[in-house]
Parts: C-alpha cells; sequence; structure tokens
C-alpha cells in the first residue's frame, strides 16, 4: 500500500522531470512512510513516483519503482496482489527466477507472461503504471471493485497519473479548473461521482479498467463487470460461507499484524468471527464511541470483542474531541465527501497501537442487502405510476421538507431504479443543486450518472447502484485517503472479485434477504446481541455537533446559499466543497 | 434455548500426559465451569483409576475395553437421554453415530493426523453425521471439509490448549548448559519431537541442510534436538556429511519435568514440520519465551497466531530457512516483541490458555445451537 506517481510523454518535453517526480513524492508521502523512489526512463521521457508503507516482504529487495532483471520492465503499484503466492508458483513453474518475495515482483513477471491480460488473474486491490521499455507501451490499470483510486490527466499526447487529486493539481504540469458536471453531481449526491473528479483536466481511471499508453495515443478497456445469477443449484449458505473464508484467509496475506475495525455491526463482528475460524485469533479490534446514546455502539463492540477475545481498544469521542481531529481531517481531504471523518478516526486510533494493517467490514450492506434502499425502491417503483399522476402532488412535496424535495424529482422523472436511488440517497434535489453550483461555479450543466444496465431484478439493481456509486464513489474513496493519512492499510475483505462473483451468482430472492440474512446464516458464529440489534450505521452524532460547537463555520459557509441547508450533511457537504475548492487551487 | 442439566464426555483418557488426553480434561473442567448445575458423565476408555461418575476401563483388554466402554456409554445414554454427548476423539463418533439418527446431540473433537487422510470410510460417514465437528485448527477444518464433505458451518474451530501451569520464562538451566556443553550468550536453535523414520515430518533433515548457511554468519550456533526414535542414526549421519556434526546436540528423551528448562535453553524454536494438526510445541515454546520458525504447509502458522508471534517459511526450503533464522538473530525484522519472553508468555496463554479454550468452546456450542451464547457473560 502506497502512494503511486508518474509521468509517461512521447518525447521529452517537461524540462526537470526529476523534480516534478519528487514533488510528487512530496504530496505522497503520508501514504508511504516508509520508504520512496523514483524511476525516470533512459530517454528521459517517462518518469515514475512511488512512496511506500511496506507490508509484504519488508526488506529493501521490495523498493519501488521496481526494474526487472533485464531492465525492460518498470512498475509503481498501490495496494496488495491477495493470491500473489500461488501467482508467483504458476510463474517459478513457468521459469521465471525471483529476487524478492514482494507482490510487485509478480506484477512484473506476469505481465512478461500474460501482457494486459494479467489484470484478470489478479485477487486485490490495484493502481499500478508498468511501463515496458522495449514496446514503449504503459499499462495502468484499477481494480474491478475501484478500491484503489487512480487520478489520471492527459493532455497533448501526455499523461499523468497520482493517487491523490492533490498531486496532480499542485505539479504545475496544467492549470486546474473547476469541473461544474462534478460540482453538482457532489450537490446531488453528497459525492463527486467516478469518473469525474472535481478538476476538468483529471478523470479517474474507472474500476475495473486498464488504460494501455504510447506515444501515439491511449486506450481504454474494460475487463471485469457485476453480473447477478438468476439460478442457483447449490446450496446458498455453504456457498457463502466458503467464499467468506477464503476471502478473509486471503486478506490476513502480511508481513505485519493485521487488526479489524470493530463497529458492532454485523459486517464487522463476522470479520471478526471468521478471523478467528481462519487461525488469527489474537486480532486487535478497534471501535470508537460517542457521547450520544442512539448512535453509540461501544458497549455491542465491547461485549462482542469480549466474546470472541479480540485485543479491543476504543477511543471516546465528544463534539470537542471529534472538533479537533476534523481539523486534521481537513488537511488530509482530497476530493470532498459528506463521510470520511469516522474512518480518519478509527484509522489514527488503529495507528496509535502500532497498527498497520487493518480489515473493514466495508461491502457486506451492498452485497447482502443491508441498507434500507433494497426495501424503499422497489416500493417507490410500484408507487410511481399511481403517485406520478396524482394532480399537484410533486408541486406539493417541493414546498415540503428535503426528502420531500428530491422525491417530487423522482416523480417528475421515468421512475426509474437510478432515479429511485439518486431521491433516497441524495443531498439535494436537482434543482437546488442546480442553483448550488452556479451560486459556486457559475455556471449549470447537467451532469449524467456512469452506465449500468438495466437487472432483471429491481434489487440487483439497487446492488449494483450502491456498489458502483454509494460504495465506490464515497465509501472506498473516503476509506483510501483516510487510512493512508494515517499510514495505515485498510483491507476490505467483502469487497473482493472472488467473493462477489461467488455470492452475486445466488439470485437476489436467496442473496438478498432481511437483515442480511444469507451473511448471518453464513456465520454462524455471530451472537444473537449483533444479529438482532436496530442497524444504527457508523455515523457520529453530526446533526447533535453541528447544531452545537461545530456549528459557526458551517454557517459561514452556508450564508448567502441560494437553498435551504437544514439537515447537517447539507451544511456539510457545501462546507466541504468549499474547503476542496481552496486546497485544490479552484477558487475563484 | 432448553438448559444443560446432563453432558456425557467419551474420552481416551484423562490420567495421562498426551495432548489429547489433556484436552480431555480442559473439555470436563470447561463443561463444569460453563454449566454448574449440569451432571458430568465421563466415559473413559483408558483410563485405569475412574472416580465420581468417571467410568474407567483401563483395565480390561482389548476387544473387551473397547465393548465394555462403548457399550457402557450406549446405555447412560439412553437410559439418561443427555443433552449433549461429547466425544474428545472422532474415532468415538462411529459408535455415537446411530444415537445422532434417534436426535441425540452428539459433537466430537478432530485434532490432525488421526483423521488427515482416513476420511474415506466410515471416519468420513461418522464424522458426517454428527450434530458437530470441533476441529482444532481451521487447517483440519478444511481437510475434513475437503475430503469427508462436512459442512463448514458445522465445524467452528477450538483451537488446542496447553498445560498453562508448567510452561513460562525463565532463566537458562545451569545444569543443562553443562550437560550440553553451553556457554552464556551462545545461540541455540532447538527441535521438540519424535524421530520417526517412517513420518519424518517435524523437519530436522531441512534445518540441518539450512546449518552450513547459518554458520557462515554465526559460527557459534548450536542445533539441539530432543525426543528419540528409529531415525536418530540417519540424523546424524545426515549431520557428519553435512560437516556440521559438532554443531548439533542429540539430546536423547526429555522427561515432562524438563521439557521447560529445554525450551529455555534456545532463542528460537525451529520446526518447519509438514504434518502439524496444530502443534502443541509451539504453544510451550512460546510459553517459555521463545518464538518460533514453522513450515507453511500445515496447522503450524495457526499456533502462531497467523505467523504474528515467530516466522512462517516455505517447510521444504533450506535457504528460506537458514535466511529467516539469520534474520532473528540479526533482528532484521518488524517484531521486537518475539525478543520479550514476557509478551511471547502474555499472548499465548492469552489466546491458547484454559481461559480462552473454555471460551472457544462456549462460543462453538452457541453457534452449533447446542447452549446459549449468553454462556461467557
Amino acid at each position: 500500500m502506497c502512494g503511486i506517481a508518474g509521468i509517461l510523454q512521447a518525447t521529452p518535453e517537461i524540462q526537470g522531470l526529476e523534480s516534478v517526480l519528487a514533488g510528487f513524492q512530496r504530496a505522497l508521502r503520508h501514504r508511504g512512510p516508509d520508504d520512496a523512489g523514483l524511476w525516470i526512463s533512459p530517454s528521459q521521457n517517462i518518469g515514475l513516483a512511488h512512496t511506500r508503507l511496506a507490508i509484504l516482504d519488508l526488506s529493501p529487495s521490495g523498493h519501488q519503482p521496481m526494474i526487472s532483471q533485464d531492465g525492460r520492465y518498470a512498475i509503481c503499484f498501490n495496494g496488495e496482489i491477495y493470491n500473489y503466492h500461488a501467482l508467483r508458483s504458476w510463474l517459478i513453474d513457468r521459469g521465471h527466477v525471483f529476487e524478492s518475495h514482494s507482490d510487485t515482483e509478480v506484477l512484473l513477471h506476469l505481465y512478461a507472461e500474460e501482457g494486459e491480460r494479467m489484470v484478470e488473474r489478479l485477487r486485490g486491490m490495484f493502481a499500478f503504471c508498468l511501463w515496458d521499455e522495449a514496446e514503449q507501451t504503459a499499462l495502468l490499470a484499477r481494480d474491478p471493485l475501484g478500491i484503489k483510486p487512480l487520478y489520471v490527466h492527459e493532455a497533448r499526447g501526455r499523461l499523468a497519473f497520482a493517487s491523490e487529486l492533490r498531486a496532480l493539481t499542485r505539479s504545475g504540469l496544467f492549470k486546474p479548473s473547476l469541473d461544474v458536471q462534478a460540482v453538482r453531481g457532489f450537490f446531488e449526491t453528497g459525492t463527486v461521482p467516478e469518473p469525474l473528479t472535481l478538476v476538468h483536466e483529471v478523470r479517474m481511471l474507472e474500476a475495473g479498467h486498464t488504460l494501455v499508453w504510447r506515444a501515439d495515443g491511449a486506450k481504454r478497456r474494460s475487463f471485469w463487470r457485476l453480473e447477478f445469477g438468476r439460478e442457483f443449484a447449490g446450496d446458498p449458505v455453504q456457498q457463502t460461507r466458503e467464499a467468506l473464508l477464503d476471502s478473509v484467509r486471503h486478506h490476513f496475506v502480511s508481513d505485519v499484524p493485521v487488526g479489524v475495525f470493530l463497529s458492532g455491526g454485523i459486517d464487522s463482528t463476522a470479520l471478526l468471527a471468521l478471523a478467528g475460524e481462519t487461525g488469527h485469533r489474537g486480532v486487535g479490534s478497534f471501535s470508537i464511541t460517542v457521547d450520544d446514546p442512539a448512535a453509540d455502539e461501544g458497549a455491542v463492540a465491547r461485549r462482542t470483542a469480549q466474546y470472541f477475545g479480540s485485543d479491543h481498544h476504543e477511543m471516546r469521542l465528544d463534539a470537542e474531541v471529534a472538533r479537533a481531529l476534523f481539523r486534521e481531517f481537513l488537511k488530509h481531504t482530497d476530493q470532498p465527501s459528506i463521510d470520511g471523518l469516522n474512518t480518519f478516526t478509527v484509522s489514527a486510533l488503529a495507528r496509535q497501537h502500532g497498527m498497520k494493517v487493518v480489515l473493514s467490514g466495508l461491502g457486506g450492506d451492498e452485497l447482502f442487502g443491508g441498507y434500507s434502499s433494497f426495501t424503499k425502491i422497489p416500493q417507490m417503483l410500484r408507487l410511481h405510476p399511481l403517485m406520478s399522476r396524482l394532480p399537484g402532488l410533486p408541486t406539493l412535496l417541493q414546498h415540503g421538507r428535503p426528502q420531500h424535495r428530491r422525491l417530487a424529482d423522482y416523480l417528475r422523472g421515468p421512475g426509474d431504479v437510478p432515479a429511485a436511488f439518486s431521491a433516497l440517497r441524495g443531498i439535494f434535489s436537482q434543482q437546488e443543486a442546480a442553483a448550488l453550483t452556479a451560486w459556486l461555479a457559475d455556471s449549470s450543466d447537467r451532469t449524467d450518472g456512469p452506465d449500468l444496465t438495466d437487472q432483471a431484478d429491481p434489487r440487483d439493481h439497487v446492488s449494483a447502484l450502491e456498489m458502483t456509486r454509494y460504495m465506490r464513489n464515497q465509501l472506498l474513496r473516503d476509506s483510501d485517503v483516510m487510512s493512508m493519512a494515517h499510514g495505515l492499510e485498510l483491507r476490505v475483505p467483502l469487497v473482493d472479485r472472488v467473493l462477489v462473483e461467488k455470492v452475486a451468482a445466488i439470485p437476489a430472492r436467496q442473496r438478498l434477504l432481511p437483515n442480511k440474512g444469507l451473511l448471518t446464516a453464513a456465520v454462524s458464529e455471530l451472537p444473537e446481541w449483533v444479529v438482532n440489534q436496530k442497524k444504527r450505521g457508523f455515523l457520529f452524532p453530526y446533526q447533535q455537533w453541528l447544531g452545537g460547537t461545530w456549528g459557526g463555520a458551517f454557517a459561514e459557509a452556508c450564508a448567502g446559499a441560494p437553498v435551504p441547508t437544514q439537515l447537517w450533511y447539507q451544511k456539510w457537504s457545501v462546507f466541504m466543497l468549499k474547503h476542496s475548492l481552496e486546497v485544490l487551487g479552484l477558487r475563484s | 434455548m432448553a438448559e444443560m442439566k446432563t453432558i456425557h464426555v467419551w474420552a481416551s483418557g484423562l490420567e495421562e500426559t498426551g495432548g489429547i488426553q489433556h484436552y480431555s480434561a480442559c473439555c470436563v473442567t470447561a463443561f463444569r465451569a460453563l454449566f454448574p448445575e449440569a451432571r458430568i458423565r465421563v466415559f473413559s476408555k483408558n483410563d485405569v483409576l475412574g472416580g465420581a461418575e468417571i467410568y474407567a476401563f483401563g483395565r480390561l483388554q482389548g476387544w473387551q475395553r473397547t465393548l465394555a466402554f462403548v457399550g457402557s456409554g450406549l446405555i447412560w445414554a439412553v437410559r439418561e437421554r443427555p443433552d449433549l454427548i461429547f466425544a474428545t476423539h472422532p474415532h468415538f463418533m462411529k459408535a455415537l453415530a446411530p444415537l445422532t439418527r434417534l436426535g441425540f446431540p452428539c459433537l466430537t473433537a478432530a485434532h490432525g493426523i488421526e483423521v488427515w487422510g482416513r476420511l474415506g470410510g466410515s471416519m468420513g460417514w461418522a464424522l458426517r453425521s454428527a450434530t458437530g465437528v470441533l476441529p482444532v485448527s481451521a487447517f483440519t477444518q478444511q481437510v475434513i471439509h475437503r475430503e469427508a464433505g462436512v459442512p463448514l458451518a458445522r465445524m467452528p474451530v477450538v483451537a488446542d490448549t496447553f498445560q498453562e501451569g508448567q510452561f513460562c520464562p525463565g532463566p537458562r538451566s545451569a545444569e543443562l548448559m553443562r550437560r550440553y556443553g553451553l556457554v552464556a550468550g551462545q545461540p541455540v536453535i532447538l527441535t521438540v519431537g519424535r524421530l520417526s523414520a517412517a513420518e519424518r515430518y517435524k523437519g530436522h533433515d531441512q534445518v540441518l541442510r539450512a546449518l552450513p548457511a547459518m554458520l557462515k554468519e554465526l559460527p557459534g550456533l548450536r542445533y539441539l534436538i530432543a525426543g528419540r526414535g528409529d531415525d536418530e542414526a540417519r540424523l546424524r549421519g545426515l549431520a557428519a556429511e553435512l560437516g556440521v556434526a559438532e554443531h548439533v546436540t542429540f539430546a536423547g528423551f526429555v522427561p515432562a519435568e524438563e521439557l521447560a528448562d529445554h525450551y529455555r535453553l534456545c532463542d528460537l524454536y525451529v520446526m518447519p514440520s509438514t504434518g502439524e494438526g496444530f502443534g502443541i510445541v509451539y504453544l510451550e515454546a512460546l510459553a517459555c519465551g521463545r518464538p518460533c520458525l514453522v513450515g507453511g504447509e500445515d496447522a503450524s502458522p495457526e499456533a502462531l497466531d497467523g505467523g504474528r508471534l515467530g516466522f512462517v517459511v516455505p517447510a521444504r526450503d533450506s535457504a528460506a530457512i537458514a535466511e529467516t533464522v539469520l534474520r532473528f538473530f540479526r533482528q532484521q525484522h518488524d517484531r521486537p516483541w518475539l525478543h520479550e519472553p514476557e509478551t511471547l508468555h502474555r499472548e499465548v496463554v492469552r489466546l491458547y490458555g484454559f481461559a480462552a479454550f473454555q471460551r472457544s468452546l462456549a462460543r462453538a456450542l452457541a453457534s452449533l445451537g447446542v447452549a446459549s451464547a449468553d454462556l461467557l457473560d
């Protein structure tokens, strides 16, 4: 897990390439405190930079950018390849000789063997750039579910990339300008929808895509797509349990101890239970407790930790402590989001206790149907034909609460799953988002979301949207930035390609059961007090905090806004966007 | 969940010092603590003494012993209809299988080599018919799942435990130092285990082959081999052939009362085995404050909490073994606690001591629906 960046150019146009790469390293230093390196090709047109957090093969032979023994290939890589042992053995059988025990070297050899198709064999989270000096070709790739980010800037035959947006905007390679579509997307959803970024000149390489770059152009290709099963002959519980154990086992591949973020909910408890089942009993578990009884999961997490015998640590957070952390959090924010402080806080706690790798239960709700969207959206689809025909109802709703205004949008629209999803998961209504965009960006362009194939079962479509929008654009992006802010590697065993493929093969009627019934049946170790508790989510009492001592800065940010901002996440989104505009040098 | 009123335990024995005997005794103690109101009857095949509600059959010989043990257990089961029958050895499950068909909840432990490779016939059938199987390691769990088709959900892992009272950190025994001609500060690595020509899975060969590379950097290194068996002569020959005989000491059989002192003699316990169902020796070495180097092909890494309490290497790779041992002595790794005996002792007691075993057993009973998860409150 690391920070990567680089420049690919047809001819060595950039003066002082080394100092640009050194600038990348400085911008990404927090992601990899253990080591740093840079590499420039003999013809001075290609440069790769790397900052390293050492997790596998702690010796200097894991240094990056890594160059193949024959000098033909160079790579900078961010992530972990969990099946690298198996790939390494396969490559050794085919005559490859290895100098290190790192997964990075496996990528070099695998590329030599398989070319671009190598990505289809990887199990893990990854973003990398691999340069082939003989073919004068670069392969950039990002993992299927979008766990690791990769930002790309292309202009005039030149390509620059980095793990964080800020590294590119501060490079001086281009003058960043605001992407108004991204701003509007942010106000509608609470996050900048991939592949857009707040910066018009930079795009995210889409999840599950490769980009092959040559001096004469770049070509993108999708190498994985999410598919849901319609018929399944086996035992869903057994298939799920085997897939879960397999994923957890793979996610423990590490040369340093691995911990677990324990929220007290089903997903993280399932990880703790399965860790014990795979022979990892002494893991550290980390929880945040808050001063709001309705949101606090501390007591449940404590009881669960005691039950499974984990080495439990917790941090008590009140409005004042959280406010101090929030200042630090702002320094590390890359793209704006309405979440992330919880991951930032619990990452700080884990790092204080010496952890370098932690597992998170992120992804369980998306895969096993834990969100209310799985029941509410089918209801909304059924009601749309009737409610959209009631004269005056949308206008009436338009004058109601924020949620009602988004429902009005839905009733005016086609009544499909994406529209229902936007209404349910949204932050502002479309009109409000347009007005806020015009206020801050002096424009009001319309954005289109990423294309998603319609699924036969609307719940599958909800699952696809949860995974490709909320989880990818918000949860995973925040998790990456906020854990790396502390030099901590966050792993997500429930967002594993192989697990997702095996579980998604089970039809929705058996997979998306109330209260994540398939997951709880597959992990029979889950105690009753975890399974039957009321869902709380992993959320701090922001409405209370922003209504109290935190209020000033947020009220100031929202002063003069053209639309009402009553709810905490509306205030938060305006504040965060303004902050990001400043950090990214986009403030006019 | 119904109250637990009667439990029957079928054990191979409680009186001797072996691993399965200790496991059986721990089960009985844990059941007594978890269900203080329950009547617990123990049917012990090989014990001689017996006692209050302990029925011992060790005075009988051969088939008579087996018949009396099984017959007695079955008669008591039908007469008393216990809420749980627990077999500490999977062979007993063959006799218990008919009872599960009649609705008796029957669980069995599964340790390792006694089931590996023997799951095709009646053993596989017996395990499939059990209400639940409690493997001592995830490795054994996977083997049973793969070879006998027992669903993973019916096999919660209850890790093995060790005799906490006998193993703790301490100074090196001056008497043993003299016996083996060791001097203060001399680097020592140790393997404890039977030297069996038929088995040869403990990894002695690979360690001997790794010695020349280790000696280049650590010329004073001594490899202590504790244990006896019919493979000793061959291993001595191999040591001589490799030119390392003067750095290898064959200590022979080590009595139980001297075992902890032997662990304390070494700096690193080295046993790249390929056939451990769990590896209680590793727990004993750790409890004496010594980290372990193990192989990655069997259940060994689990005793090291997935590798956290030592090193996991490819078991058959002598070069990797040598390199890892040297990294340990150079302190060229990220785990300072491997050089802190008290930390290792504390961790192994926390993870694999009796309290952890009892908690793990209670969790397994809860996940199988035999008892309530509130047991541990």
